[in-house]
């Protein structure tokens, strides 16, 4: 099923974040958002996730289940990399299966290191990994690949590109080099 | 910090207290000679006799008891209470403006004229449990509301995102923030509700209470007796709050760390 925008308008308190956005996104494409900082591209994820509502204007469509990359990792600090994606996705997924996704991106999944303890590039992949072996028919990915260098920027890319599996995907982002590094074809929102 | 350091500097903490232990003992010692009669303030080494004494005698333990399970029941009672109110409080603006009157009294009201309240509703039996519950219950509240008020809202998002269970969000997200405010406000709290509940017995002087062995001290000037059931007392307060931290310190581990090992269901 589509997420069909029509004419959404968004505001906190005097400020108008967005105005009369009307956007369609069919189901399993790839679409990125562009624009400077501040243009309004977390506000329609959050609209996208159902964090936000619209001030007025209609979003239909939104998917019962999303994973996501926010804009901060939040992550839980106190657990390994392993346990915090147990905590989200419970027991239903093997050990194996976990590491294997870790090793993707490049983390060893070290057992007793809390995530506070990580670096920040590895707090982002550990996010993107999170994100991607969560369920859901739509992944939204708010500036992934900030703070990671140029080799695990495209470790992680592959990765969401093959974890992907036909799954509608929208990516914020102000560079679109990250969009092309997917590798999968994509539409593109100008903020 | 590697272990031998830690270990180290525990060790000299030790050591430090061990010390300030005798540095007080020492003042009391001289302060006992300055004055010179034991009526009035006995020596440490007379009191320490009398409470060595006072464990062999028959009815030390039966008195230990009885104050010791009132307190922990009026201690449990409170804290559940006040967590419970404290999480609705936290969750609905309306529960803590009705709960806000009744707090402030319970805060404010001395626990002397709680207690004379008391005697003439309740058994003097049971005086120190609902003394001890009165004590524990605002501070645990407080700490309960502080502590949901400063949730990370951030973190609640992402769990919705990804749709976590209830029982799995209160156990990853909600408790370990919340422990440094149940932490505190246990180990403050179980101090606090012996000390009111041996006022509230030397009041009520329930039979059978550690309160009335230190009123019947006091009617007859025993002061080596009377101080030697204040120890007991300071001591039972101190092992007591070391419990509730344990407890606490187990918890939190439990939480912050539930698949250490792989093989716990979250």
């Amino acid at each position: 099923m589509a997420i069909d925008f029509r004419h959404v308008y968004k505001s906190f308190g005097e400020k108008d974040v967005l105005r009369d956005l009307s956007w369609k996104i069919e189901e399993g494409t790839c679409h990125i958002l562009m624009g400077p900082s501040g243009s309004g591209k977390t506000t329609i994820l959050r609209l996208l996730l159902g964090l936000e509502t619209p001030s007025s204007g209609e979003i239909s469509g939104l998917p019962k289940r999303s994973s996501a990359v926010f804009q901060e990792d939040r992550l839980l600090p106190g657990l390994s990399a392993e346990e915090n994606i147990r905590a989200v996705l419970g027991r239903k997924v093997r050990r194996e299966e976990i590491r294997e996704n870790l090793s993707a991106v490049g983390l060893s999944p070290e057992r007793r290191v809390p995530a506070g303890a990580f670096s920040g590039g590895m707090k982002r992949r550990l996010a993107i990994v999170r994100a991607c072996m969560a369920g859901g028919s739509l992944i939204v990915l708010d500036e992934p690949f900030q703070g990671l260098d140029e080799e695990n920027k495209a470790k992680a890319a592959a990765y969401i590109a093959q974890k992907r599996q036909g799954r509608t995907l929208v990516m914020a982002t102000h560079d679109e080099a990250d969009a092309r590094l997917l590798g999968i074809p994509y539409e593109k929102l100008t903020m | 910090m590697n272990k031998g350091k830690k270990d180290d500097r525990k060790g000299q903490d030790v050591l430090t207290r061990l010390l300030s232990v005798a540095l007080a003992l020492l003042a009391w010692q001289a302060g006992a000679a300055a004055v010179n009669r034991s009526i009035l303030l006995p020596t440490p080494l007379s009191v320490c006799r009398r409470l060595i004494a006072l464990i062999g005698e028959d009815g030390f333990l039966p008195t230990l008891f009885f104050s010791l399970g009132r307190v922990s029941a009026g201690f449990l009672l409170g804290t559940a209470l006040g967590l419970l109110l404290g999480a609705l409080a936290g969750r609905y603006g309306l529960v803590e403006t009705l709960l806000w009157p009744w707090m402030l009294v319970v805060k404010a009201v001395p626990v002397a004229s709680f207690v004379v309240i008391c005697l003439i509703w309740l058994k003097s039996r049971n005086l120190s449990v609902f003394i001890a519950f009165l004590v524990v219950l605002p501070v645990i509240y407080q700490n309960m509301l502080s502590g949901i008020r400063a949730l990370d809202i951030k973190l609640a998002e992402m769990a919705a995102v990804f749709h976590m269970p209830f029982w799995r969000r209160v156990r990853y997200i909600v408790l370990p923030q919340l422990m440094p405010y149940l932490s505190s406000a246990g180990r403050t709290t179980v101090s606090m509700a012996w000390k009111a509940a041996i006022a509230a017995e030397i009041i009520g002087t329930p039979g059978g209470s550690i309160g009335k062995q230190v009123y019947l001290s006091k009617t007859y000037l025993d002061t080596d007796t009377l101080l030697a059931w204040t120890v007991v007392v300071v001591l039972m307060g101190g092992i007591c709050e070391k419990l509730v931290a344990l407890l606490i310190q187990k918890l939190g581990s439990h939480v912050g760390a539930p698949f250490a090992d792989g093989g716990r269901t979250p």
